[in-house]
């Protein structure tokens, strides 16, 4: 018991020296320039623009939700089939099917509220029917709606 | 026609009824004018799934869905708690979400599929289902709780509670990986047996085992809001909309608690000792123990410096917890104490979410109920307020001729029955009830006995609102009056629990090569 958890001892202390060397070495043998560049968190990348808190649209988030959304339906949809399959060679493939598709009305409801409460279109406030939005739209109100967009965008609504 | 299909159908109308309110919101014109017929269609979804109960009334046992759900009397009893918290938070709510400024479409949706999640947590038979299940109305009610998206309280409350919720939900999948590595099991039973074969051969992985159970005794401690993880009680109760507050404080204390019951019973053996249920498991014994005793004398000692209401009942709602968990704690593979637990669960979802439907009440008018000041002297404008608060007060205090005394009665005897440190436990819990006396009378000294301010109480008042009220207020004396009828209902709902539970359903034996669990 003791001999095989004095490897793992042995092992613990070489991680240990061999990273903690390495910046003692440097420390004592290395050079120092100090500058700009050298002062940036990420030193050799793509320079830094901005915040790094930003506001995002909540869009993004509710179109991240529904990839998920379909982002299961695959991980469930590819073992059901290959695990049923003999039941299937059974003649059971009916009452499969029809376990299945109750699955997928349930998501496809998922994707019916996400479509009328305006997800999916980008240009439709949220909150708001889309169909009056388009009506209004065509009937040339859509100018102050455009102006507002962008601050409802940027409180993430 | 239940076997035939392999499902549970209270599950199934309250979910269909949630998809034709979710399809009328979507396709209908007119928000207002669909909205009585959208009320109706939940309310008919509720109905259906109470009637279509019966079936499992006072019958055997029945697994369905390959024995991932165990429908039993038991469960039948829960869900009728569940219903009922759901059904008086619905007409309740009907035109308080309108002046909150909530569909109401949408409030019903979340609603019914949390209780769908609710049903299906009774009948929970494998970890996978009851992860699920809960999961389902976790979710629900996060959602519910930010249901008013306007005020800011009510959304950081959803938030708060999410966070920690999440954190609990992770707890419990760590607890269930650990009791499935240690059994190779999912469904509650065979955990139960290989369990209780590991307790006694003590090769080691009982360590392993024992965490798993505590760890899922843990997260359900969150979700019934047991001291020390309640954290998120106050916050939640006071944020999320008042009729919202109602149906957290009871249906999802009256789920997890079943889940928690069968849990303890057929998945968490009585092993040899005699002490049964966790009873050789010193560490987790000892910490439903002390989880009982710290919810009541912390929640009824929090409650007592609370001015705002909401606040207050939160406190008394981890109170309740901690009294709820002494009948767990206490029963000891004694199905009577159970039986003691399942009433009081009845009596306090009556008298719980009549006491939030009277808060709704009480700030119709445009006097919104924050402060108890702000019930000041209302008994003399509004009588039924104070004759309703009152007797919700009083039953929550556990005052005689009220649900609240019987079910302290039946939980207090059977603790004391059982003796040893449990009569500690019984003895703690009196004292307790006596602080809380202190708060609650003190909501009535404030309607009736101070000086009534000049600020407006009248309003319109909705028939949902009184119809609501009505039913509690009943209930709430009726079960405090005549208790045995109910009480036998419950003892009834309790004995097949620890019967045997693998009979097969009557039309639907497992259909061979699909039993997946092994």
């Amino acid at each position: 018991m003791t001999a095989d958890l004095f490897g793992i001892f042995v092992y613990g202390i070489l991680i240990f020296s061999v990273a903690a060397g390495g910046l003692i070495v440097s420390a004592l043998v290395g050079k120092r320039k100090k500058g700009f560049v050298k002062e940036e968190p990420y030193e050799c990348g793509v320079p830094q623009i901005g915040e790094t808190r930003t506001e995002f649209n909540v869009r993004f988030f509710i179109l991240a939700m529904l990839f998920v959304l379909f982002d299961i339906e695959t991980v469930l949809l590819a073992p059901y089939a290959a695990t049923f399959i003999a039941d299937v060679h059974e003649g059971k493939g009916l009452e499969y099917l029809a376990e299945v598709a109750v699955f997928l009305a349930v998501l496809g409801f998922g994707l019916l509220y996400a479509w009328r409460k305006g997800v999916l279109d980008w240009n439709v406030p949220l909150g708001h029917n889309p169909d009056e939005v388009v009506s209004r739209v065509i009937a040339g109100e859509a100018d102050d709606q455009a102006s507002k967009k962008p601050v409802e965008a940027a409180h993430g609504h | 026609m239940v076997g035939d299909f392999d499902i549970f159908l209270p599950v199934v109308w309250l979910l269909v009824a949630a998809a034709i309110v979710m399809l009328i919101d979507l396709f209908g014109d007119d928000p207002d004018k669909t909205r009585m017929f959208n009320f109706f269609t939940a309310l008919g979804g509720v109905l259906l799934a109470f009637v279509s109960l019966n079936p499992y009334w006072d019958a055997p046992p029945q697994t369905i869905m390959r024995g991932a759900m165990l429908v039993d009397q038991f469960s039948a009893f829960l869900v009728i708690c569940i219903l009922i918290g759901t059904a008086i938070s619905m007409f309740a709510s009907l035109s308080y979400v309108k002046r909150i400024g909530v569909n109401l479409a949408d409030f019903l949706i979340t609603l019914l599929l949390a209780a769908s999640g609710m049903v299906l947590l009774t009948v929970s038979n494998d970890l996978i289902m009851l992860f699920l299940s809960i999961e389902l109305l976790s979710f629900s009610v996060y959602v519910l709780t930010g249901l008013h998206g306007r005020s800011g309280r009510s959304a950081e409350a959803a938030m708060k509670y999410f966070i920690m919720g999440a954190f609990a939900t992770g707890i419990m999948i760590l607890g269930m990986a650990c009791l499935y590595g240690v059994t190779g099991e999912v469904q509650l039973k065979p955990i139960g047996e290989k369990l209780a074969a590991i307790f006694a051969a003590r090769q080691g992985t009982e360590i392993m085992a024992t965490f798993g159970m505590g760890a899922i005794l843990i997260a359900f401690a969150f979700k019934v809001g047991a001291v020390p993880f309640h954290s998120w009680v106050p916050d939640a109760y006071e944020g999320a909309p008042t009729t919202v507050t109602g149906f957290m404080a009871v249906a999802v204390k009256a789920a997890a608690f079943g889940a928690l019951i069968r849990l303890a019973v057929v998945a968490f053996p009585a092993t040899a000792s005699a002490e049964g249920f966790f009873g050789d498991l010193g560490f987790a014994g000892y910490a439903l123990w002390l989880l009982s005793a710290l919810s009541m004398i912390l929640g009824n000692w929090f409650a007592i410096s609370q001015r705002n209401v909401k606040r207050m009942l939160a406190y008394s709602s981890i109170a309740h917890s901690g009294y709820l968990l002494m009948g767990l704690a206490a029963a000891g593979g004694n199905s009577e104490v159970y039986a003691g637990v399942l009433y009081y669960l009845l009596a306090y979802t009556l008298m719980t979410s009549g006491a939030f439907a009277m808060l709704v009440y009480a700030s119709s008018g445009g006097r919104d109920i924050e402060s108890i000041d702000d019930l000041r002297g209302l008994a003399w404008k509004k009588p039924a307020v104070g004759i309703g608060m009152a007797i919700f007060m009083f039953s929550l205090a556990g005052i005689p001729l009220t649900a609240g005394f019987m079910g302290k009665y039946f939980i207090f005897t059977q603790t004391i029955a059982a003796g040893g440190r449990y009569l500690t436990l019984a003895i703690i819990g009196i004292c307790t009830s006596i602080m809380g006396a202190y708060y609650y009378l003190r909501v009535i000294a404030y309607t009736y006995f101070r000086d009534p301010d000049d600020r407006p109480v009248a309003g319109k008042e909705d028939w949902g609102l009184k119809f609501a009220l009505g039913l509690t207020v009943l209930g709430t004396v009726f079960l405090g009056i005549f208790p045995q009828g109910f009480y036998d209902a419950a003892q009834d709902s309790v004995k097949e629990l620890q019967h045997d539970h693998e009979r097969p359903a009557v039309t639907a034996p497992d259909k061979p090569g699909t039993v997946a669990h092994d």
